[in-house]
């Protein structure tokens, strides 16, 4: 996948977070398509890219609300290089072995952001984290499993070059 | 991606991971508004160009609408000019004929009407004329409907008397554009007549009525009127020929004097311009 695919698959994430969405809302509860496209190229393309993908995909996202300036890109950046490594060191034999690593990316992705959104205020960050993080990583992870069975299904998908490897999937 | 080089690859993920956590701490440790007026300089500079891109496709998309929209203005432009030139082109050979017309029968003095002098019918008229010329008697006056009369008496250097062709002794020779027989205008106190026109020369109901040159005193084709009624007879030598007027002389206001002395000769030639083809259409572009 050339760099333009990764801006586009970025640019893409962006879009369907900020227009497509809220039509998938559940109580409120929301799945987060940028950590997920985050997560899937970071263990596909390894930690320098995962960690400019994120870079990049959380500036967007901050200039789009200029005052959380920083902490989207410090989060994904972070989960970025940590799914970069995991793809380095870890072989994911199996789609259903997906749904946690996507929770637990959307766990660390909020626990840091949370962390410098509140200022270290460990009360609020509780809250919020189980008020919001809890659902929404339960809910992205089915989601992005569901993506990962499309994009196996039509072909490949998104970990083939990986599989080819002795990767994952 | 460019692979890393070597030495580099080993840590350039931290590297790199670690210039991307300062940026991101640096921006996220500013206070909010710092934040706000940092995040929106760099919007404004990363979007720009966005959105010029995407006003510039806007633009493409309109653009073909617009163009074809100039190809009918260019077009109507273009007709419009043509139309223009045209009347430019009839407008200077109007201006050519009349430079020649004044250069080779005389100027159109303008002149006005002070009074009509008149029993019942007008039959005189007091003239000044308005552009200094000098006013001689027997040059013709006219109106741009036709033939008023002729200068009888020259009152001072710009003021005349004009004897009008509704006076008796106002005879001049005319003729019918559509057949050219000739015969002399009179007024018999109610109407025009053409007499002395033979039996069975042709003229008919609709004719134009000219002024024929014959005589010397007044230019050939001056419009006089058109003939109304034409009654043959068996027992006259002549036709009984009524013409319409084409000059109200009761209402005369304005007229013109034809400033060049005669004598006036009946050659066609004085009528028609001797760039015939210019006047009848000939040769124009």
């Amino acid at each position: 996948m050339s760099s333009i695919r990764l801006g586009l698959a970025a640019f893409l994430a962006l879009v369907l977070q900020l227009a497509f969405v809220d039509h998938l809302s559940v109580l409120g509860v929301r799945p987060d398509m940028t950590v997920l496209i985050v997560v899937m190229l970071g263990l596909r393309r390894g930690p320098v890219a995962g960690t400019l993908i994120g870079f990049f995909l959380g500036l967007f996202q901050d200039l789009l609300a200029p005052a959380t300036l920083g902490m989207n890109m410090l989060a994904k950046s972070v989960l970025g290089y940590l799914s970069g490594r995991l793809g380095q060191n870890l072989a994911l034999s199996g789609l259903a072995l997906y749904a946690p690593l996507f929770a637990i990316a959307v766990l660390v992705h909020d626990l840091l952001y949370l962390m410098v959104y509140t200022r270290l205020d460990l009360y609020r960050v509780l809250r919020i984290f189980l008020v919001e993080s809890l659902p929404t990583a339960v809910y992205t992870a089915v989601v992005g499993v569901v993506i990962l069975a499309v994009a196996i299904v039509l072909g490949g998908g998104v970990f083939a070059s990986r599989r080819e490897a002795g990767g994952g999937l | 991606m460019a692979r890393l080089p070597e030495g580099i690859s080993r840590f350039g993920d931290r590297i790199i991971l670690a210039v991307c956590v300062v940026l991101s701490l640096w921006a996220a440790s500013l206070d909010e508004p710092s934040r706000v007026a940092v995040g929106t300089r760099l919007a404004h500079g990363l979007l720009t160009p966005v959105e010029r891109s995407v006003d510039f496709l806007d633009d493409l998309s309109t653009l073909k609408a617009e163009n074809e929209e100039l190809r009918r203005r260019v077009v109507a432009l273009r007709l419009d000019f043509q139309q223009v030139e045209n009347e430019r082109r009839h407008l200077d050979e109007l201006r050519r004929r009349a430079g020649f017309y004044e250069k080779n029968r005389g100027r159109l003095a303008p002149a006005r009407v002070l009074e009509l002098i008149s029993p019942r019918i007008p039959i005189q008229a007091k003239i000044q004329c308005l552009s200094g010329d000098s006013l001689r008697v027997l040059q013709p006056v006219l109106t741009e409907k036709g033939l008023v009369g002729r200068i009888s008496q020259v009152l001072s250097g710009d003021t005349a008397l004009v004897e009008l062709l509704t006076n008796d002794d106002a005879r001049i020779s005319v003729e019918s554009v559509a057949s050219g027989v000739t015969g002399i205008l009179r007024f018999d106190g109610r109407s025009f007549f053409m007499d002395y026109v033979p039996q069975g020369d042709p003229v008919s109901v609709g004719d134009a009525v000219i002024t024929s040159g014959l005589g010397g005193t007044v230019p050939r084709g001056i419009p006089v009127g058109i003939i109304s009624r034409v009654q043959p007879s068996e027992v006259e030598l002549f036709q009984h020929i009524e013409v319409q007027p084409a000059v109200h002389f009761s209402a005369l206001s304005q007229v013109y004097v034809i400033t060049r002395d005669g004598p006036w000769y009946s050659r066609r030639s004085d009528m028609i311009l001797p760039d015939e083809g210019a006047v009848t259409g000939e040769g124009r572009p």
